[in-house]
């Protein structure tokens, strides 16, 4: 893990939020990569997560070159009693998918997203549950919650559409939500995984609390 | 040359002859075109929720349907269009993905619909075609100049009018 260098961005936009999300990610990934390694029996190494905050109107053009663009995304559900809904979507990109299924199986690589064996997007959905889990799991130990995963769901389909309903999913926050990326590297084979961690109001106030402090939002301001 | 304007999460098109207006990778969001069949004017709004929460005001009307529907057929108006010469075509609302405890919040495609049903009755506006609900994005394209909206489901491979 190398050292980050903070762009003028990052200044612009500094929330200790992202500084939180940012830490949570670096772990949850970190774990996920080495999960990742054991199934793919090969090296995984990972990029540093960047955490930013995207307006709802630019969400899909962070993840994709259109929001037209067919990806495959595996939406991971996760709730602590009073404390609100962790969501966590990936976000896997056509020639990720491709390179993970060269890598899981010898089977004929396919030629679109849209026309997916049941062996190839089950492949899909288990690898992604493998890395989200990892990653709730890494999220839990460090905060000392229990955030308790629910059945993932994969759905492929336009990047715009997929992320629709997140976006939407915290109706008192509307305008800007934060969102983690981070690249994933198979012996220099790039599996590009796009995280997006979408803690609703409550749930950001209790990572933000179990993190800072009940007067987190105090010291910061 | 025909120009095709976009309407992003929230925002809304007003166009008419040459002109069309599309929305792209609908999921949950509602595309609401509104129509004036005699001066071919035309709206679309691409809808994000039912209806705002915080009624601070600081949020762009074009997100919620109860703010949204008002605000394209006032900018009609503004045009020329006349409110009894209206109607509405709708695509959208869909859910994406099967969900275990966000039911509620994620069922928003279903609640977008309902909202902008209510809204255009309130207003006294016809739907005359939708496509809704399912799984599955939608691409949708109207064109002004013949009333007509096409509708792409890029992950199925179809496309047809409505």
């Amino acid at each position: 893990m190398g050292l980050k260098i903070p762009d003028d961005s990052f200044f612009q936009d500094y929330d200790p939020k992202i500084e939180a999300l940012q830490e949570l990610s670096n772990i949850g990934v970190g774990h996920a990569a080495t999960a990742l390694s054991q199934l793919l029996n090969r090296k995984v190494d990972m990029s540093i997560p960047r955490v930013r905050f995207v307006k709802v109107e630019e969400v899909s053009e962070h993840l994709a070159a259109s929001p037209e663009e067919v990806v495959a995304g595996i939406l991971q559900e996760t709730s602590e009693e009073d404390k609100g809904l962790l969501n966590l979507l990936l976000i896997f990109d056509f020639s990720s998918v491709k390179q993970l299924l060269k890598t899981l199986i010898a089977s004929p690589i396919p030629e679109s997203l849209e026309n997916l064996d049941e062996v190839s997007i089950s492949l899909i959905k288990e690898t992604g549950n493998i890395l989200l889990i990892h990653t709730i799991t890494a999220i839990n130990s460090f905060t000392e919650t229990r955030w308790f995963p629910h059945a993932p769901s994969l759905a492929i389909d336009m990047v715009g559409a997929l992320t629709d309903e997140l976006i939407s999913a915290d109706p008192e926050n509307v305008e800007r939500f934060l969102l983690v990326e981070v690249d994933i590297f198979t012996d220099g084979e790039k599996i590009k995984g796009d995280i997006l961690l979408l803690p609703d109001t409550r749930a950001m106030n209790a990572l933000m609390t179990t993190i800072y402090g009940e007067n987190w939002e105090e010291m910061y301001s | 040359m025909t120009e095709v304007l976009t309407a992003k999460i929230g925002e809304i098109q007003i166009g008419k002859p040459p002109s069309k207006l599309q929305a792209l990778a609908l999921g949950s969001c509602v595309g609401v075109v509104l129509y004036d069949r005699t001066t071919r004017i035309a709206a679309l709004a691409h809808v994000l929720l039912p209806t705002e929460m915080n009624n601070d005001g600081k949020a762009n009307p074009g997100k919620f349907a109860t703010t949204a529907i008002p605000e394209a057929v006032r900018r009609m108006e503004a045009m020329g269009a006349k409110r009894e010469n209206i109607v509405a075509k709708i695509a959208g609302g869909a859910k994406m993905f099967e969900t275990n405890v966000s039911t509620d919040s994620l069922d928003i495609g279903r609640r977008n619909i309902d909202s902008v049903v209510n809204v255009l009755k309130n207003l006294g506006i016809r739907i005359v075609a939708q496509d809704v609900g399912e799984n599955y994005g939608r691409t949708i394209i109207f064109d002004p100049e013949n009333g007509l909206l096409t509708v792409r489901q890029v992950m199925n491979k179809k496309e047809y009018q409505i």
